[in-house]
């Protein structure tokens, strides 16, 4: 091998021979022997934080963390120093150099993708639109209601929670409130992480409104049993339009009058309406529509206790609880690791009013004259542009349940061309890339959401020139070692002195 | 110095003399390998006890009539039927089900066909027939079965008390998408043999009748369901196939011909032809990736034979070109047993339509091929013979396994996940990191065979001496450190085209890199000067765990992250013992080679 530049004057001269000290060390094949296996042990360190929690734990943990930072840099140090040590350089060194710059090129492209690019992903219902890519970063948002304005963000915060250490808080940040009515600059107020969860049940339920408020709304909470399955569902009434639940093969509407029917619906309709009893109380009812009709069969008044045949397959209705007037609560209960169906949910105080939030969900804080609005969600970038879900296919290798394929049709910039995405076929709109990631079914084992995943790589080809340099190099180390350094007996003009 | 070398003449001699018998070894040899290929089924034959039948009354035993005419077995088991997403000959899907009840394809030495068969017409008699295997004592305990037997009926096992709770457990479990532990797996088990076992007595598993052209479903319909007609046609079969008078028998493959001409013409696109069919009958009944094991087997005996003469006489290792009968004739087996190897790829790519490339089980063969290929390039290029021998202990290992494991290692043909259906990237990337593992595996057998003598005799041997052994395993590792490198990036390119990310620490590919940092890490210490030819062997041993945990580990022991298609379990226990003792035998030789100073 050839060893590092530095004559031997230079050395034992103070400065200048700590200098030659640690270039000959940067430059080592020892260091790179090390910072190579480090990196092994980091990563597989990574898979088994992966294989026991997730991917997002073994990103914040080892991948995205200091440590493995740290070697990183130390890796491309040494690869710098190891090119910049044999310098001036000689035509033996070209396979040498074509893969250790082709590294550095990888390593450079890795950081733009790092630093820059997007990679997160859309959930889509059909005929849902969206503008953001959810990114996995974990952030808390409070917002301001100022009248006459949009609402005003206060605070963002990244929370970097993990399961593998837990809830490493609690945390609170300082908020400057917005001027409200030009009397009152410069309050503040306090918003307090108090316990986060990684997995979490909800459970849905009601409380009573307070008392003399007019928050409360009629609730029922019941449930529909057959052979092929057996749901659970809450509704709460709100105001005249109702509210609706898609069941699968049936729709559930309820009202606070039973509705005139002018059209025939596309699907089974049932009816869950109000009226008042005997004492004066509102009692639930039932009523059905066939698909197509408009002929309304009234059912009867459903009691708790009293399972009623609806007379479409083997389906019963059974009512679970009724509320005349409730306020609509969710309350959450710490769930196994990986447990299904679990939520992260996340504690948080603003002033005095605690509440659990789940990812993805918001709540509004009232305090004073002040109106808050507090979000818990993932990283969102904007794609700059409306992309909507026209349809989605799973198709099944012959007469088994086995997919073959799933594929969706989207349309982006309003327009109405549906544009076909499926497994292996991206579609590239604008620097983005949408890919068919998977899906998620309802409980009748339905298609319901298709889960793109979408991509912005600005260190794409940096990185592939790299992994080409990289490649040639070793294949031009390996085996063309005699060819390009001038010592092949081919390219030799006297064979003779080659076996010398 | 001069004593010595007489002394090792002289026994040497002796070992010629030895060697001079070879011819009887080899055939000794010969005769033992073809009575061990059918040695698995013979030996496991007698292993079902009579009797066992319940308190009813005596149920005629059909095992006790004559087996089936092989004639008559041949013409049924080209019958189509839809199962498991493709369209298989009746033979594949009797195989495949008796494996799963029997835990192997044939009860007391019948065809599976007939089995299969037996099973449609006589099922209170297979139901009350032990034959189905719980091995996993815990449950045995629990489900209260007798320890000291083996096999069980489906009806005891069906009407278990404990089982009916253990399976709710299991729906949990399954719904809650845990990972199962054994316990749980063999419940599994159980639950998917008394399952099966009813769906093939109702006859819904045989869809033999393919939907109409333009129907909405591609589904064929089961016997349970077809018209009279094709009821009646298929009951011809059947009683021809069921006669005891062997003339009757022989009749079947005409009964089965009419009823494919019928079941055809009902969609003539999707029925296949019988030619099809056939070949897929041919593959399972010919076997040539066991017969490429055998065959690798006596040219291993014939190649080692050959390394011993030749390294008897010292003259003759430095003349370099091995020239004897027993070499060539070894070389020539070797040839054979890839040529086997490369016929079986043939029809099991043609029947599976796609490359063999997703699961274990065709993955570890793909390695055996690769690695007797490498070892055939090298062999060529140095003519040592320790090169080839290398890559036929190990190609013969993995065909070995992956022919008698088939309870871990599956060996049926499964149409491909969404995500790996039509892209030529991916294919590409799979087969070449799977080269590499080939390669790098070359080198494990080099190093353990290099070290062996070290451990065992306390010196290096002249047989299998370090330095041209270190230097061939450099050149395998080189050419694996290529294939790994490219075959990593091919993956990555392929990720980012397909999910768009080019690296996502996936754990599979992060194992990957991991393994090719091991061997790059490798081979700066050996440039440095940092291992030299004892040491570079070892590490190279010691780097071949890297690749398990890569091909075996990440699919079996971690079960996690995208590449979630090859997931599986078993063989923790034997990969585990392998590891420990690998770990031990290089620290044994490091011992022996601090302790003698040999570098």
């Amino acid at each position: 091998m050839t060893k590092a530049k530095p004559t031997k004057q230079l050395a034992n001269r103070g400065l200048s021979w700590a200098f030659h000290k640690t270039f000959n060390f940067l430059a080592s094949i020892e260091l790179a022997v090390f910072v190579i296996l480090a990196i092994a042990v980091f990563s597989a360190v990574g898979t088994i934080y992966e294989a026991k929690y997730d991917r997002e734990v073994a990103f914040s943990i080892v991948y995205r963390g200091f440590w493995f930072t740290s070697i990183l840099v130390l890796f491309m140090l040494n690869l710098l120093f190891a090119a910049l040590s044999r310098l001036p350089w000689k035509r033996y060194h070209i396979g040498f150099l074509v893969t250790h710059l082709g590294l550095i090129i990888l390593l450079i492209g890795s950081l733009m993708t790092a630093l820059w690019g997007v990679d997160g992903n859309i959930s889509m219902g059909v005929d849902e639109t969206q503008q953001v890519v959810q990114l996995e970063e974990d952030y808390l948002h409070v917002w301001q209601a100022v009248p006459g304005k949009e609402y005003q963000r206060l605070l963002s915060k990244r929370l970097d929670y993990n399961p593998v250490s837990g809830f490493t808080g609690p945390e609170e940040w300082n908020i400057d409130l917005q001027d409200y009515d030009g009397n009152d600059a410069n309050r503040r107020t306090k918003l307090e992480v108090l316990d986060w969860w990684p997995y979490a049940h909800r459970h849905v339920g009601v409380r009573q409104p307070p008392k003399g408020s007019n928050l409360g709304v009629p609730a029922i909470y019941f449930r529909l049993m057959g052979s092929r399955a057996n749901i659970d569902q809450w509704l709460f009434l709100n105001g005249v339009q109702g509210s609706q639940v898609d069941l699968g093969p049936a729709r559930i509407e309820f009202y606070q009058d039973l509705p005139q029917m002018t059209e025939g619906r596309d699907k089974r309709t049932l009816f869950i309406y109000l009226e008042k009893n005997s004492k004066g109380k509102l009692r639930p009812h039932l009523a059905q529509v066939p698909r197509k009709s408009i002929k309304i069969q009234k059912i009867g008044e459903a009691k708790p206790e009293n399972r009623m045949l609806l007379g479409w397959m083997d389906f019963e209705f059974l009512l679970e609880e009724f509320h005349a007037s409730a306020i609509p609560s969710t309350r959450y209960t710490k769930a196994p690791k990986g447990a299904k169906g679990a939520v992260e949910a996340i504690e948080i105080r603003l002033n005095s009013e605690t509440r659990w939030l789940e990812m993805g969900a918001a709540a509004q804080i009232l305090w004073d004259q002040y109106l808050f609005y507090v979000q818990y969600t993932k990283k969102q970038v904007p794609l700059g542009f409306p992309i909507r879900l026209r349809r989605f296919d799973i198709s099944f290798y012959e007469g088994s349940t086995r997919p073959k394929s799933y594929e969706s049709r989207v349309s982006v910039d309003n327009t109405a061309e549906q544009i076909l995405i499926k497994m292996n076929e991206p579609l590239h709109h604008k620097n983005f890339t949408f890919y068919q990631s998977s899906y998620s079914m309802d409980q009748n084992g339905n298609p319901v959401i298709s889960v793109l995943s979408v991509n912005r790589d600005p260190g794409r080809w940096t990185k592939y020139l790299g992994c080409l340099m990289l490649t040639l190099g070793i294949i031009l180390m390996f085996y063309f070692r005699p060819i390009y350094s001038g010592k092949s007996k081919w390219l030799q003009k006297r064979p003779t002195e080659v076996t010398a | 110095m001069a004593s010595e070398k007489a002394d090792g003449g002289d026994r040497m001699s002796s070992y010629c003399n030895l060697f001079r018998i070879q011819w009887i070894w080899i055939l000794v040899s010969i005769f033992t390998i073809f009575s061990a290929t059918t040695f698995a089924d013979q030996m496991k034959q007698s292993e079902i006890a009579p009797g066992k039948m319940g308190t009813g009354e005596p149920i005629k035993n059909p095992l006790e009539r004559p087996a089936r005419e092989k004639v008559a077995v041949a013409g049924i088991a080209v019958l189509p039927v839809q199962s498991g997403g493709r369209i298989k000959p009746v033979d594949t899907l009797a195989r495949e089900i008796i494996h799963l009840l029997h835990g192997k394809e044939k009860v007391k030495g019948r065809h599976p066909v007939e089995i299969f068969f037996s099973m449609l017409f006589h099922p209170k008699f297979w139901e009350s027939h032990p034959i189905v295997p719980v091995r996993y004592t815990p449950l045995k305990k629990d489900l209260g079965l007798e320890l000291d037997r083996k096999y069980f009926s489906l009806k005891e096992l069906r009407l278990n008390q404990k089982i009916l709770p253990l399976t709710q457990e299991l729906q949990n479990k399954e719904a809650g998408n845990e990972k199962l532990d054994p316990y749980y797996q063999a419940v599994s088990q159980i639950r998917n043999q008394v399952s099966v076992f009813s769906f093939l007595v109702s006859g819904k598993i045989l869809a033999l009748v393919p939907p109409e052209s333009g129907a909405d479903s591609d589904k064929w319909v089961g016997l349970d369901q077809t018209s009279e007609e094709q009821k009646l046609r298929f009951w011809l079969i059947a009683a021809a196939f069921q006669n005891t008078d062997p003339e009757q028998q022989l009749r079947t493959k005409e009964k089965v011909s009419e009823f494919m001409q019928m079941a055809s013409l009902v969609n003539t696109e999707v029925y296949p032809s019988t030619t099809v069919m056939a070949r897929e009958v041919h593959y399972n009944e010919a076997r040539p990736f066991r017969w490429a094991w055998v065959v690798a087997l006596l040219s291993l005996i014939l190649l080692s034979a050959s390394l011993v003469r030749d390294s008897s006489t010292v003259a003759s290792m430095k003349e370099g070109l091995p020239n004897s009968t027993t070499y060539f004739l070894g070389l020539g087996l070797f040839l054979i047993s890839f040529g086997l190897q490369i016929y079986g790829y043939y029809l099991r790519c043609m029947i599976a339509e796609r490359p063999p490339v997703t699961n274990m089980y065709e993955s570890v063969i793909w390695v055996a091929f690769g690695s007797m290929f490498f070892g055939f390039i090298i062999e060529l290029l140095n003519k040592r013979r320790v090169v080839s021998i290398c890559s036929l202990i190990f190609a013969i290992l993995c065909l070995m396994i992956s022919d008698l494991s088939s309870a871990v290692l599956d060996n049926s043909i499964h149409p491909l996940e969404p995500v790996l259906r039509s892209n030529f990237w991916l294919l590409i990337h799979v087969l070449t990191i799977t080269l590499s593992y080939a390669a790098f595996a070359l080198s494990l057998m080099l190093g353990n065979l290099a070290i062996a003598p070290l451990v065992f005799l306390g010196r290096t041997s002249k047989l299998f001496p370090l330095k041209p052994m270190a230097q061939y395993a450099y050149r395998s590792v080189q050419i694996g450190v290529v294939l790994l490198g490219t075959g990593t990036i091919l993956g990555g390119i392929w990720a980012d085209y397909s999910w768009g990310r080019f690296w996502g620490w996936d754990p599979k590919e992060t194992w990957a890199l991991i393994a090719f940092l091991g061997y790059i890490a490798i081979i700066h210490a050996r440039y440095r000067g940092m291992v030299k030819d004892f040491g570079f062997l070892a590490s190279c041993i010691i780097a071949f765990l890297l690749v398990l945990m890569a091909w075996y580990g990440v699919n079996f022991i971690l079960g996690a992250g995208l590449h979630s298609y090859g997931f599986s379990s078993g063989g923790n226990t034997e990969v585990f013992v392998y590891s420990v003792l690998q770990c031990v035998f290089v620290a044994l030789a490091a011992f022996k080679v601090r302790s003698a100073l040999i570098r």
